[in-house]
């Protein structure tokens, strides 16, 4: 039918858009629901399981069945809500869930066969063969049943994210929200006032009130006006609010072309999220044309459009009646007004049905006829006008139970617990005349700007009315057909009365048995509606039948939202180490380790596998030297008059005996007396040390370290800084690593006396730059650490290659860096798994036991005391078998179960100086095994592998490589 | 001297609408920490700031990173061991280099406060109406940890380790509207 007069389009323009493949018109102004029902389509999609036809049921976010897919291939957006789809030039939709044309869903035969599918059905019917359930039924009935669906390709668009804060967050810009967030912005607070709509008002838009003297559109102008003009208030239009969170934090979507994630933290916030008006079952109300009463109303003042040329209303209070009128007022014909209520009085000139109820409808595709109790009018759309359930939603996300008002026959916030800060007003806190609510929401805002110590005023409302309501309460019209609660997921009040009969009554019960108020829509049209027939069915009374957990978010939000753009190559941030570009111009492989990009192996020409490589790395530096960037190592400065006692308390073993020029080994614990962390300390002066950390304890020792500092140890006098970043470090390997680096220090004696193992210094190189050496080895050779500031990491890296030409020098990677320390029989990660003890490591004697330190107590707890495993090398009785990381080690003809389990293999390799693989492991009395055949099981694969118990230390095990 | 030279690309820049950032990789950092009880120090004749302040004299300027401690920057000196001077500067305190540690953006908006306030409050979460000229703060940014310093309503520096420099100015670009 042609546009009523009136509404909040703009007639001058024209858009065009399609719904499945159809080219139809609309103005700016439209929501793509009022722009089909202009065009009339009333036929939008398919049920949830059943495939009935379904149309445009409410104009809000509430929508249970016109979802639709919105955009094209990876554009495709599933299930968004038709009626919250602000119409724009070319916006293409679909609709969803149906097989063939939308109007001749060949999945419609499942209506027919509906006595079979009622609630649960899948759980009874499809036992057995067993096998089948994952293979046939359940893919059959997931094709079957659904809402959208997904591309299945990346999705190309372009997600934001944020960061707002404020005095007061308004949730909802209707009359209540409004008078909110003028109050609180003309006393000088900063707000935030966020609304779904693309446009401000809420109810005041579509129920065409006279204040005194204005409609309600005058009013709104000026109010609009004075917001924006307020440099203290941001209007978040097409922004939902979707969760409460602790603290004071919500999220919020806001959907302006782009979609942005808000995190807001609002000192204070005022919940004026209106009200959802409820339907009332009856047999056959789920057809295209029946909506709620409040639906029509809007589409006609709001959007110019009525869904029929006749529309009948089926109220239970004064609200259908004011439908009806208004309609009337736009030249809209009234079939009836059927109100159950004996002494209902008609507001306007149309046929009154009193004390009457619908029991049916009939129409295909399409309502045609509705059937009372007295009698059928012929009506192309029917407006329910059952109540109104307050959205109070983001008021329990924090787990609030709301409680049930008699008074409003609604449940309302829970007053005495609602989300600290948070004050609900307007039809959200069951206050629903406008007047009313304008002055509630005022009145919110004045209360929190007081906590705040803001000094405010009522500002002048209009003259609105507070028109009263006498309603009687029917929660569904009893009958023998299917009459619809749950339109999204197809539940019915048979399926509810037979969730009562299979005894699952509690709400949440019946909410998975029947699967009623979940997908989209959350069940925000349904639930409460529901849970009051299961309360009929049990006797039990609504306040003790209660509502099910609301949880956020509130509306659907898309997962690319929430990922806020992080995607691809950008999934998290990435640290390159200073000779990055260094080892990309080397044709460097590189590996994640942590947040860090490591350069793993350095292939050359004709080396055809990554072993190749990185055996030929191992070698050489074995051989000669090997140069390695280790920057990721975590470097902490340590400094203050009680630098040594401090670390004397972190670490295991004494760190305040050492000497200035001397680096030791360290070995962290947590409190409970696991190892925590290891690495090396160096004594550069007095009062300063460096602190390394292992690359992915980095952070988290750091962080454990300024603990320390700041709670266990404030007495301390001493300062920690991280330096990992501001030094490249580079390891130096390898027998020629010392004549190696002779020529890149300035003047500095490196000979083993002048400069023994485990000695430091602070000194200069390639004439003149700072840098700090250590004499350090993770590999067992004769090797150094060169920190210089890290902008020279890749420089000197170059330099080293040259200057080393002649030593064959040759850089290696993480993997020839593992094998090394595996063959040396060096813990790292693998080994400190926080699971091992300094005893299963073979370090036991460095947890002093002069003086105290975290974690050594615990410690020598007796079930630490106790546990024998300990640190072991392996190797394969068949040289030519692997070794495998994660298998589980027995005893040679053991049965193999958790009891009989004798440890794990931690880490492996293949060593090209064993000549097989090799690897270490925990083992029970591994200590004094050496030699024994033992079995390394991995079930998982089926895989046995018989291995022999050796030394962890391959290479060098007096130690002579590292101290020559 | 040496003649070692070091890793350089070009400074990143970038303007869209009335924003624009700029690396500025020629500013030098060293922390400033003081033993308890230790008598106030005046740095170049700066007057250190107190918790949560940034200050700046010429070339020289000071933000509060914790308790006893400050981190020194000097403009223009990237390339000088400035650590040494400033440990010359004020004996007895505990100097660290941090001059390769920071990757340092300076954003400036053309069209004062709202065009910059706009683009923070797309990168990290702090309330900007109790941020303005003079703070400083540690906060995280884009998964990483840095430090913002709010020079003037339209002008703010921002330090990120300089390690995933790649991936904060990444962050950056998308914080951009």
């Amino acid at each position: 039918m042609p546009r009523l007069s009136g509404g909040q389009i703009d007639r001058s323009k024209t858009l065009t858009f399609t719904f499945n493949g159809q080219r139809h018109f609309g103005h700016p102004g439209d929501t793509l629901a009022s722009a089909l029902l202009a065009n009339g389509v009333r036929l939008v999609g398919r049920s949830f399981k059943y495939h009935r036809p379904r149309g445009i049921f409410t104009a809000g976010s509430e929508e249970p069945n016109a979802l639709v897919t919105l955009g094209e291939d990876a554009q495709a957006e599933p299930n968004t809500r038709a009626t919250v789809v602000e119409l724009t030039d070319g916006l293409v939709a679909r609709s969803q869930n149906h097989v063939g044309p939308l109007s001749f869903d060949l999945l419609a035969v499942n209506d027919l066969v509906s006595p079979l599918l009622a609630a649960g059905f899948y759980y009874k019917t499809f036992m057995w063969p067993r096998a089948f359930w994952e293979r046939l039924y359940e893919p059959a009935i997931r094709r079957a049943a659904g809402l959208g669906r997904l591309s299945m390709k990346p999705d190309p668009a372009q997600y934001h994210k944020g960061f707002l804060h404020c005095d007061l967050l308004v949730i909802g810009g209707g009359a209540a929200g409004l008078t909110a967030a003028l109050t609180a912005g003309r006393a000088g607070a900063r707000v935030i006032l966020a609304d779904e709509d693309f446009q401000l008002g809420g109810r005041l838009l579509t129920q065409n009130e006279n204040f005194a003297g204005q409609t309600a559109l005058e009013w709104l102008e000026p109010v609009e006006a004075e917001l924006a003009g307020l440099p203290n208030i941001r209007v978040l239009r097409r922004t939902t609010v979707f969760g409460t969170y602790d603290h004071g934090i919500f999220g919020a979507v806001e959907n302006a072309g782009t979609k942005t994630l808000w995190r807001i933290t609002a000192k204070r916030s005022v919940l004026a999220a209106g009200a959802t008006e409820r339907h009332v079952p009856f047999a056959n109300n789920d057809r295209p044309g029946v909506m709620l009463a409040s639906a029509i109303q809007a589409y006609a003042n709001r959007w110019a459009v009525s869904p029929a040329e006749r529309v009948a209303i089926f109220t239970t209070n004064d609200d259908g009646h004011r439908v009806a009128a208004g309609l009337l007022a736009k030249g809209v014909q009234i079939a009836g007004v059927v109100d159950p209520r004996k002494d209902a009085k008609a507001l306007g000139d149309y046929p009154l049905q009193s004390g009457a109820l619908v029991i049916d409808t009939r129409g295909r595709r399409g309502l045609t006829h509705v059937r009372t109790t007295q009698g059928w009018l012929e009506a192309g759309a029917l407006g329910i006008a059952g109540g109104w359930n307050p959205n109070l939603h983001l008021a329990s996300h924090h787990r609030a139970r709301p409680r049930w008002s008699e008074a409003h026959a609604a449940f309302l916030p829970a007053d005495n617990d609602l989300p600290p800060g948070m004050v609900v007003a307007g039809a959200a806190a069951g206050i629903g005349g406008t007047a009313s609510a304008m002055r509630s929401g005022a009145e919110s805002a004045l209360r929190a700007l007081i906590e705040l110590g803001l000094k405010a005023q009522m500002p002048d409302l209009p003259n609105a009315e507070d028109i009263g309501s006498c309603r009687q309460t029917i929660w569904h019209v009893p009958g023998k057909k299917r009459a619809w609660v749950d339109f999204q997921n197809d539940v019915t009040v048979k399926d509810i009365t037979l969730a009562h009969q299979e005894n699952l009554t509690a709400v949440e019960h019946l909410k998975r048995w029947t699967t009623l108020g979940m997908a989209t829509d959350q069940g925000k049209t349904a639930n409460v509606t529901a849970l009051a027939i299961m309360s009929e069915l049990t006797g039990k009374g609504i306040p003790a039948t209660g509502t099910t957990i609301y949880r956020p978010p509130y509306t659907p939000v898309p997962l690319g939202v929430l990922g806020g753009g992080n995607t691809g190559p950008h999934f998290r941030p990435r640290r390159l180490t200073p000779s990055h570009d260094w080892a990309q111009a080397q044709g460097a492989v590189f590996v994640e380790v942590g947040p860090w990009m490591r350069a793993q192996y350095f292939p050359r020409p004709g080396e055809t596998t990554w072993r190749q490589t990185v055996d030929r790395e191992v070698l050489a530096t074995r051989a000669g030297v090997g140069i390695c960037d280790v920057t990721t190592l975590g470097k902490v400065d340590v400094k203050g008059r009680d630098a040594g006692l401090f670390l004397d308390r972190l670490y295991a073993n004494p760190m305040a005996s050492l000497k200035v020029g001397m680096v030791r080994y360290g070995l962290m614990l947590r409190e409970d007396g696991h190892v925590y962390d290891d690495g090396t300390c160096a004594r550069l002066s007095e009062q300063h040390y460096v602190v390394t950390t292992t690359t992915a304890q980095a952070g988290p020792v750091y962080r454990h370290m300024e603990f320390v500092r700041q709670c266990l140890c404030p007495e301390l006098d001493v300062h920690l800084i991280s330096t990992t970043d501001a030094w490249a470090q580079v390891s130096i390997a390898g027998p020629k690593a010392r004549s190696l680096l002779e020529r890149i220090v300035d003047g500095v004696d490196l000979s083993n006396t002048a400069f023994p193992f485990m000695a430091c210094a602070e000194l200069t190189v390639a004439g003149g730059l700072r840098a700090r050496l250590f004499r350090i080895s993770f590999s067992g050779e004769l090797a150094y650490e060169l920190a210089v500031p890290a902008r020279f990491g890749g420089a000197l890296m170059a330099r080293l290659m040259e200057l080393g030409a002649d030593l064959n020098v040759t850089p290696y990677g993480t993997e020839a860096l593992g094998v090394m320390r595996i063959e040396k029989g060096h813990a790292a990660g693998n080994e400190l798994n926080g699971q091992t003890t300094a005893l299963m490591l073979g370090m036991g004697k460095m947890v002093s036991s002069k003086k105290d330190a975290i974690g050594a107590v615990m410690s020598r707890r007796e079930v630490l005391m106790e546990d024998r495993r300990r640190l072991v090398g392996l190797v394969p009785v068949n040289p030519s078998d692997p070794i495998t990381a994660g298998a589980h080690l027995f005893t040679k003809d053991d049965h193999q179960e958790t009891s009989t389990d004798a440890g794990w293999i931690s880490s492996a390799c293949f060593s090209p100086h064993v000549g097989s693989a090799i690897g270490l492991g925990f083992l029970q009395d591994g200590d004094s095994r050496m030699g024994e055949e033992i079995v390394a099981a991995n079930p998982l694969e089926g895989v046995q592998t018989r291995v022999r118990v050796v030394s962890a230390h391959f290479i060098d095990p007096e130690g002579e490589r590292l101290r020559d | 001297v040496t003649d070692l030279i070091p890793h350089s690309t070009a400074p990143f820049k970038i303007t869209r609408g009335p924003v624009s950032i700029v690396e500025n990789p020629n500013i030098a950092f060293a922390s400033l920490a003081l033993s308890r009880g230790a008598p106030p120090v005046a740095p170049f004749g700066l007057t250190l700031p107190e918790v949560g302040k940034w200050v700046q004299q010429e070339d020289i300027s000071a933000f509060w990173m914790g308790a006893s401690a400050w981190m020194i920057a000097a403009e223009n000196a990237g390339e000088t061991d400035f650590a040494k001077i400033l440990a010359r500067e004020v004996p007895g305190a505990f100097i660290t280099e941090q001059t390769d540690a920071w990757a340092v953006f300076d954003v400036s908006s053309s069209g004062g406060a709202t065009p910059l306030e706009r683009f923070l409050e797309r990168l990290v979460n702090i309330d900007l109406a109790a941020f303005g000229p003079g703070r400083a703060v540690r906060t995280g940014m884009a998964h990483l940890s840095g430090f913002i310093i709010r020079k003037a309503m339209n002008q703010c520096t921002i330090l990120v380790v300089r390690s995933a420099a790649r991936s904060v100015i990444h962050a950056l670009e998308e914080a951009l509207l």
